[in-house]
C-alpha cells in the first residue's frame, strides 16, 4: 500500500468482524475474521493486529480508527442489559408497557410484543406535574424521590431512567429528580428523557430513556476495554464511534448517549453506498444490500442517507412495523425486507408462491450447500438459473450441489404445476417484485421519481437481482462497487464527525416565541460544538445545519423544512411558510394558503469537516483476458438457457465495456447483466451499468 | 411473462397479488398523510380496498379497520344497482347509509369506479370515520337515525370530474368541523385516484384488458382455502347465550353456529329486540362484518381476506333484533360486546384458539372552541384488557376490535384544554383465571388548570352493565361505570343520559375505565409463580391472592 497516514474502519457484526485499511491515496485492504460475541473487543483487537501485519503498516502511522458495532442492538434484542428502574409521573406507571395500544396485525389474536425492558415492579412514580405549556404545577418532593430510590436500590437496579410528562417542554422536574437520584446513589448511571430524546409523545420518549439506561453500563465497560486495548496496541490516533444517524462521534460523546450506537453497522453501510453513488455520478441513489436473510434499502441524496426521528428495535415480527420497541434517536432510514439468499420459497394456503421471510440460514442453508437443506431458497433458484457458478461460490471455497438444488425446486414445482426451471425463475421474479415494491413505496413516501435514481447494489445476493429490480422500478443506472464485502467497515471511514439533536416545542408558527426557539438552538449548537470539540474539531470548522418539522394544524404528519442561519425573528415565519408550502405541494400536489402551520420538532446537526475519501481501481485490471468461459444461463427472453460469457471482475481494466447478457464474477458475489444492459468499468473500479429503455418493457 | 392472460401460475399470481396489495398500501398511506382529523391520521380509523367490477372485494390494505373492508362491498353493490348505466370515468361516489355501510353515520365511504379500455373494470374504495357528520350531541337520548347526523344514500360527489357543489354545500352546512371533514373527504378522494391510476397501470403492464379472470382466480383460491379450513372442523351446531351491553342496559344475545361440510351458518335467532333509543342497535351489515372478522381471526388468520373467504359463511339475525335493526332505529354507538357470546359458541369447537371476552376500549373526546374561535376535537383511546386464553394471560392496553392506536397523552393535551391526571392499570381488576385477563385501564381527566372556559368531553361506556365473559371457569372482567367528581355516574347523570361531561369548575373530574378482560380456566389453578409475580407487580393484592387464587401465604416482597 502507498503512504500513510492510514485510517481503519472496523465493523463488528453478528458473525464477522470486518476491517478496512485505507491509505492516503484511496487504496483499501480488507481483513475479515469471526466475531467473538462473548467479548467483542477481542476479535476487534486481533483484527487490527492481523490487518496491520498483512499490510506491513505500523500502528503508529494510523491516525484514525472508526468503529461500528452491534453491541447495543444485540443487548436490546437479547435483553442482556442492566437491571433498570424507571421513575415516572404519578398516575402513569404503565406508559412503557401499554405502548401505543395498537394491534399491528388486526387478524392475529395472539400477537406478541417484546417484554418491557423495565417490568412493573421497577416502574415507580412520584407526584409531580408539568403542563403542556411547560408550567410546573407540582414540584417533586425530595422525600418521595428518596422513597422511590430506596425501593429501586432494594431491587438491585444498576441504571435508572427518568421520564416525566411534558419534560421536552420544561425539563425542570426531571432534572430535579435526576439530581436527587445521583446524589443518593452516585454509582448508578441516570438517563434523563429530556436529555436523550426531548420529543413530544411520552411512550416514545420513555422507551428511549429506558433503552439508553439499559445499555449504559455495558457500553461503558465495552468502550473502556476497547479504547484501552487499542492504546495498549500503540494506537495514538483518534478513536471514533459510528452513530445510528450516519455521523461519528468521540468515545466521550458516545458514552454520553449510548443508545445512539444502535444499528451503527447498517448506518455505516448506508454511508458507504452514498460514497459509491457520489463518486460515480449525481442525483439520488437507492442502495440495495442483500445478505443471507434480509435485504436493506436506503435512499441517499448528495451521498447522505435520509434520517428519521425514530428507529424500531427488537421486533417480534421482524418485518412488521409496530411489533418492536421504538427508540427516538436520529437514525438512517433503512427499509428491511425479508428476502435474502437463504430465504425459503413455499406455496402458501392459497397456492401462491411466497419467498421468505423464513430463512434456511447458514445451517442447514440452501439445498445447494448440501448440508441437509431440502427446501429451495433464493440462492438455489439463482444457481439453477445459471447466475451462480457451482465451482466458484465464495471464490471457489466450496462447491455447490446442483442436484440437490434441482430436486428441491422440482419438488416445489410439482406442487405448483411448474417445471424446476420455471419455478426457479418464478422465485427470482417474486424476490425482485418484493424488493421493487418496497422500494416503490419508500420512494413514493419521499416523493422521488424512480426513473431519476441510480441504484447501488452490493453484498452477496444483491448483484444477481439488481438489474431485474431496476427494470421493475424504471431505474436505468446501477453501480456495482468492487469488493464490497466489508461495506460497513468502509462506511465508517466515509461518515463525517457529526451530532444531531431534536427538541419538541409545539406551537403555531404565527404565534411562535422566537426567543424560545433561539434559546433551543443555542443550547443544541453549544452541545454539538462541545461534542465535536471532544474530537478535536475547532469551533470555526463546525458546520451547523438546522431544520424544523412542520405540519398543517390538525394533521399528524410532519415535513422537515430548512431553518435559515443566524438569529430567528418573526420575519422567519414567512420563510418557513414558503418552504413548507413548496414541500407540501411537491409531495401532495395541493396546498391551501389558509392552512395554519404548526411547528413540532426543532432539529440541529453539528458537523465537522468531511473526510476526503476516494477509491482506486484494483491492481490486476487488464493484466490478463477477463473472459473466463461461457456457461448456460437462463434468459427470460428465450424462456430457456443460452451460452453467456462469464467475466472475472478482478481482471477487468478501467474503461472496459461489456454488453449483456453476461455474468461478472467476484469472490463474494456475482453480477447478472441481462439482455439490453451495457456495463463499463469506471476509474474507481466500479461496474457502472445502463439498462436500455426498451428493456424496461419486459417484466424481467 | 406477459402472456399471463390465459392462465396464472403460482409465481405470476403471487406477483400480481403483491402488486394489488401494494396499491392498497399506497392508498392507505395517502390518507394517513393527507387527512386532517386526529381520528383518521393518528388513530387510523379508516380502511382501503380494491373491489372487482361487481363490487366483490379483491384486496385490502393490511392496516384497514376490518369492519370497513367487510362493508365496502355492500355499499358498492348498492351503487351498482342504483346507477347502472350511469357510471362514468371521473365519477366519485359517496355514501354512509348505516344499513349498507358500516353501521353508523360517521363512517363515510368514498368509491371511485376504475375504467380501462373504456370499460368499468373495478372500484377503488375506502371508508373513513369522520370527526363529525352532524346530528344531536345528546347521543344517548336519540331515538332515530335522523337525529344522528346527515345520512347520504350513495350519491355522486363528482360527476365526470366535476364536483357536485350542491352536495358539498349540503355537507358543509350540516357538519360541525366542516374544514376538517371536507379535508378528510378530499384525502379519501385522492387516495382512490392513486388506487385507480396504479391499477390501470398494472393492467396495462400485464396486458389484462379485463381483470375479471384475475379477480375470479384470487377470490376462488381464498374461497377454496377457507372451505378447506372449515371442512377440517367437526360438523355440528354450537350454541351459546349471553348479554350485550347497551349503555347500562343488557340485551340477550343468542347464537347458533352451524358447521356443515365446508360452510358455516351463524344465526342470531332468539336475540333480544332493538332498543327504542340510545343508538346501540346494529344493522345487519355491521353484524355481518363483525361476525366475519371474528371467524376469520379465529379460523384462518393466514388466508388473505377477500370476497372469496367470506363466501362459505352466512350470517343471519332476526329482523327487528338488536343485531338486525330496522330503519330508522338509532345506531350511532352500536353494540360492541355481543361477540363474547359468539366466542363462547366457538370455544366448544376450537377451545385452544378462542380467548375469554375482551374489555374492548374507551374513546373519550374533548370537543369545543377556544375563545379565539379555533375549534378543537381531541380524541383519546384507551385499551381494555385482552381475554385470557389457553396458556396465555391477556395483555392490557388492548384496543379491540378496532385497529386504532391510542393518542399520546402529551399530544392529546397539546390538542385541547383538558389535562389527563391518570392513565394507569388497576390492581385486582383483571378477570381472574388460570390465565388471567388483561387489567383495566383507569383514565382520569380534568380541565387544564388556568383555562377558564367550560370544557366538554364526549363519552359513553361500552361495558356499563355487561363485563367481558370469563371462559372455562375463568372470572368475568370489570365494568366501566364512569365516576364524576368521586361519584359513580347514575342512570340520570349527564354522562349516562347525554354521553357528555362538562368541566365547568376547576375541580371537576371524570374517571373512566377501559374494562379488563375475562379470565380463562379456574383461578385456583393459576400457578403460584404467576400469582407471586402479579403481587410483586402490584397487579394483584395479597387479599385477592388469598381469596381468589387460594395462595394465602405469599410473602409481601
Amino acid at each position: 500500500m502507498s503512504a500513510g497516514p492510514y485510517a481503519i474502519g472496523l465493523d463488528i457484526g453478528g458473525t464477522f468482524t470486518d476491517l478496512v485499511l485505507l491509505d492516503s491515496a484511496g487504496a483499501t485492504r480488507v481483513h475479515k475474521l469471526l466475531s467473538t460475541p462473548h467479548n467483542p473487543a477481542q476479535a476487534a483487537l486481533d483484527g487490527v493486529v492481523g490487518l496491520l501485519d498483512e499490510s506491513g503498516v505500523r500502528i503508529e502511522d494510523v491516525d484514525l480508527l472508526v468503529h461500528s458495532t452491534t453491541l447495543v442492538t444485540n443487548a436490546l434484542t437479547q435483553q442482556r442489559g442492566a437491571i433498570t428502574g424507571l421513575i415516572g409521573t404519578r398516575g402513569f406507571r404503565d406508559i412503557l408497557e401499554m405502548r401505543d395500544e395498537h394491534r399491528y396485525d388486526v387478524y392475529d389474536l395472539f400477537l406478541e410484543w417484546p417484554s418491557p425492558l423495565v417490568p412493573r415492579q421497577r416502574r415507580l412514580t412520584v407526584n409531580e406535574r408539568v403542563t403542556r405549556d411547560g408550567d410546573v404545577l407540582v414540584e417533586p418532593d425530595e422525600s418521595e424521590i428518596r422513597a422511590v430510590v430506596e425501593r429501586l436500590v432494594a431491587d438491585n437496579v444498576e441504571a435508572v431512567a427518568v421520564c416525566l410528562l411534558h419534560s421536552y417542554k420544561n425539563p425542570a422536574n426531571e432534572q430535579r429528580v435526576a439530581e436527587v437520584v445521583r446524589r443518593l446513589v452516585p454509582g448508578i448511571p441516570v438517563t434523563v428523557s429530556s436529555d436523550v430524546a426531548p420529543i413530544i409523545r411520552e411512550y416514545e420518549r420513555t422507551s428511549t430513556a429506558v433503552a439508553d439506561a439499559y445499555v449504559r453500563p455495558l457500553t461503558d465497560t465495552y468502550l473502556t476495554e476497547m479504547a484501552g486495548g487499542l492504546r495498549r496496541l500503540g494506537l495514538r490516533g483518534s478513536l471514533y464511534l459510528m452513530l445510528s444517524g450516519g455521523g461519528t462521534a468521540s468515545v466521550a460523546s458516545a458514552r454520553q448517549y449510548p443508545i445512539r450506537l444502535t444499528e451503527s453497522g447498517p448506518a455505516a453501510g448506508a454511508m458507504a453506498a452514498g460514497l459509491y453513488g457520489k463518486l460515480t455520478g449525481s442525483g439520488p441513489v437507492v442502495s440495495f444490500d442483500m445478505g443471507g436473510t434480509t435485504a436493506k434499502l436506503c435512499l441517499l441524496t448528495d451521498g447522505r442517507p435520509a434520517v428519521v426521528n425514530t428507529l424500531e428495535v427488537s421486533r417480534t415480527q421482524r418485518f412488521t412495523r409496530g411489533s418492536g420497541t421504538p427508540v427516538a434517536i436520529p437514525s438512517v432510514e433503512l427499509i428491511e425486507i425479508g428476502a435474502g439468499g437463504g430465504s425459503i420459497a413455499r406455496l402458501d394456503l392459497m397456492g401462491l408462491l411466497k419467498v421468505g421471510p423464513d430463512s434456511a440460514g447458514a445451517a442447514p442453508g440452501p439445498a445447494c450447500y448440501g448440508r441437509g437443506g431440502t427446501e429451495p431458497t433464493v440462492t438455489d433458484a439463482n444457481l439453477l438459473l445459471g447466475f451462480l457458478d457451482p465451482e466458484y461460490f465464495l471464490g471457489g471455497r466450496f462447491t455447490l450441489d446442483v442436484k440437490s438444488t434441482h430436486d428441491a425446486l422440482a419438488r416445489l414445482g410439482e406442487q405448483a404445476g411448474l417445471s424446476a426451471l420455471d419455478t426457479a425463475w418464478g422465485v427470482h421474479q417474486v424476490v425482485n417484485e418484493n424488493m421493487a415494491q418496497a422500494a416503490r413505496m419508500h420512494l413514493q413516501e419521499r416523493n422521488v421519481d424512480p426513473s431519476k435514481v441510480s441504484m447501488v447494489a452490493f453484498a452477496g445476493a444483491g448483484p444477481a437481482h439488481a438489474a431485474g429490480i431496476a427494470r421493475l422500478l424504471g431505474t436505468s443506472r446501477i453501480v456495482f462497487p468492487l469488493g464490497a464485502g466489508a461495506t460497513s467497515a468502509f462506511g465508517c471511514l466515509v461518515a463525517p464527525l457529526s451530532f444531531q439533536f431534536t427538541r419538541s416545542s409545539v406551537s403555531m408558527l404565527a404565534w411562535l416565541d422566537w426567543a424560545e426557539v433561539n434559546t433551543i438552538y443555542a443550547q443544541m449548537a453549544e452541545r454539538g460544538c462541545a461534542a465535536l470539540a471532544e474530537a478535536g474539531v475547532a469551533p470555526e470548522q463546525v458546520e451547523i445545519v438546522r431544520e424544523v418539522d412542520l405540519r398543517v394544524y390538525g394533521q399528524s404528519h410532519e415535513l422537515a423544512v430548512p431553518v435559515p442561519g443566524g438569529v430567528l425573528t418573526a420575519a422567519t415565519t414567512q420563510t418557513l411558510n414558503t418552504s413548507f408550502a413548496a414541500s407540501y405541494r411537491q409531495l401532495y400536489s395541493r396546498y391551501d394558503d389558509d392552512f395554519l402551520i404548526e411547528a413540532v420538532n426543532w432539529k440541529l446537526t453539528a458537523r465537522g469537516p468531511s473526510r476526503q475519501v476516494t477509491l482506486c481501481a484494483p491492481d490486476g485490471g487488464g493484466a490478463a483476458n477477463p473472459l473466463k468461459k461461457h456457461r448456460d444461463v437462463f434468459l427470460p427472453e428465450q424462456r430457456g438457457y443460452a451460452r453467456v460469457p462469464i467475466y472475472d471482475r478482478y481482471l477487468l481494466a478501467v474503461g472496459q465495456e461489456i454488453h449483456g447478457p453476461a455474468i461478472v464474477e467476484e469472490r463474494e458475489t456475482s453480477v447478472n447483466l441481462p439482455v439490453g444492459s451495457f456495463a463499463v468499468v469506471d476509474r474507481f473500479g466500479n461496474l457502472v451499468v445502463e439498462l436500455s429503455a426498451d428493456s424496461h418493457a419486459e417484466n424481467g | 411473462m406477459s402472456e399471463v392472460a390465459g392462465r396464472f401460475d403460482a409465481a405470476t399470481l403471487e406477483i400480481l397479488w403483491g402488486r394489488l396489495h401494494g396499491i392498497t398500501e399506497e392508498m392507505f398511506l395517502t390518507i394517513q398523510r393527507t387527512s386532517f382529523s386526529t381520528i383518521v391520521s393518528a388513530a387510523l380509523d379508516y380502511g382501503c380496498a380494491l373491489l372487482d367490477r361487481r363490487g366483490g372485494q379483491l384486496v385490502h390494505a393490511a392496516g384497514s379497520m376490518p369492519l370497513f373492508n367487510l362493508s365496502l362491498p355492500t355499499v358498492t353493490r348498492d351503487l351498482l344497482a342504483r346507477y347502472e348505466g350511469r357510471i362514468h370515468p371521473g365519477d366519485v361516489f359517496i355514501g354512509n347509509d348505516p344499513w349498507l355501510c358500516c353501521g353508523h353515520i360517521p363512517d363515510v365511504a368514498v368509491m371511485t369506479p376504475v375504467f380501462h379500455g373504456g370499460r368499468l373494470v373495478a372500484f377503488s374504495t375506502n371508508v373513513a370515520h369522520q370527526a363529525d357528520f352532524g346530528g344531536a350531541h345528546g347521543h344517548n337520548r336519540v331515538r332515530e337515525v335522523y337525529e344522528e347526523g346527515l345520512l347520504l344514500p350513495v350519491m355522486k360527489l363528482y360527476e365526470r370530474g366535476t364536483p357536485n357543489t350542491t352536495l358539498f354545500e349540503i355537507i358543509k352546512a350540516n357538519v360541525r368541523a366542516a374544514d376538517l371533514v371536507l379535508g378528510d373527504i378530499n384525502a379519501q378522494v385522492v387516495a382512490n385516484e392513486v388506487g385507480a391510476s396504479r391499477l390501470v397501470r398494472l393492467l396495462e403492464e400485464y396486458q389484462l384488458e379485463d381483470p375479471t379472470q384475475l379477480t375470479d382466480e384470487l377470490q376462488g383460491r381464498s374461497e377454496r382455502a377457507m372451505r378447506a379450513v372449515i371442512a377440517g372442523l367437526p360438523d355440528g351446531t354450537y350454541r351459546a347465550q349471553g348479554w350485550s351491553d347497551s349503555k347500562g342496559q343488557a340485551t340477550r344475545i343468542v347464537v347458533a353456529v352451524t358447521i356443515s361440510g365446508d360452510e358455516i351458518v351463524v344465526d342470531y335467532d332468539g336475540t333480544g329486540p332493538q332498543l327504542a333509543s340510545g343508538g346501540t342497535n346494529c344493522t345487519l351489515s355491521f353484524t355481518t362484518g363483525r361476525t366475519h372478522y371474528e371467524l376469520k381471526s379465529i379460523l384462518a388468520p393466514g388466508i388473505p381476506h377477500n370476497e372469496g373467504s367470506t363466501r362459505p359463511i352466512t350470517v343471519t339475525a332476526p329482523e327487528g333484533s338488536i343485531l338486525n335493526c330496522t330503519f330508522p332505529a338509532s345506531v350511532n354507538a352500536r353494540a360492541f360486546s355481543y361477540h363474547d357470546t359468539l366466542l363462547k359458541a366457538l370455544a366448544q369447537v376450537l377451545p385452544d384458539r378462542v380467548m375469554a371476552g375482551p374489555g374492548l376500549y374507551v374513546f373519550p373526546r374533548a370537543v369545543g372552541r377556544y375563545p379565539d374561535g379555533r375549534a378543537y376535537d381531541a380524541p383519546m383511546f384507551g385499551g381494555g384488557g385482552q381475554g385470557g386464553s389457553l396458556g396465555r394471560d391477556g395483555v392490557g392496553g388492548y384496543i379491540y376490535p378496532s385497529s386504532a392506536s391510542n393518542v399520546s397523552v402529551e399530544l392529546f393535551e397539546a390538542a385541547c384544554p383538558a389535562m389527563v391526571v391518570e392513565k394507569e392499570w388497576v390492581a385486582d381488576s383483571a378477570g381472574a383465571g388460570q390465565y388471567r385477563g388483561g387489567p383495566a385501564e383507569r383514565i382520569t381527566v380534568r380541565r387544564l388548570p388556568g383555562y377558564t372556559e367550560p370544557v366538554r368531553m364526549r363519552y359513553f361506556p361500552v361495558r356499563a352493565s355487561v363485563p367481558a365473559s370469563g371462559m372455562r371457569g375463568g372470572r368475568d372482567g370489570t365494568l366501566d361505570v364512569p365516576v364524576w367528581n368521586g361519584v359513580p355516574a347514575g342512570p340520570d347523570s349527564e354522562i349516562m343520559q347525554d354521553g357528555w361531561a362538562t368541566f365547568a369548575d376547576p375541580d371537576d373530574e371524570l374517571t373512566l375505565y377501559a374494562p379488563s378482560g375475562g379470565g380463562f380456566g379456574p383461578p385456583q389453578q393459576r400457578s403460584r409463580d404467576a400469582v407471586e409475580m402479579d403481587v410483586k407487580q402490584e397487579l394483584v393484592t395479597l387479599r385477592e391472592a388469598a381469596e381468589t387464587y387460594g395462595y394465602p401465604t405469599i410473602p409481601p416482597e
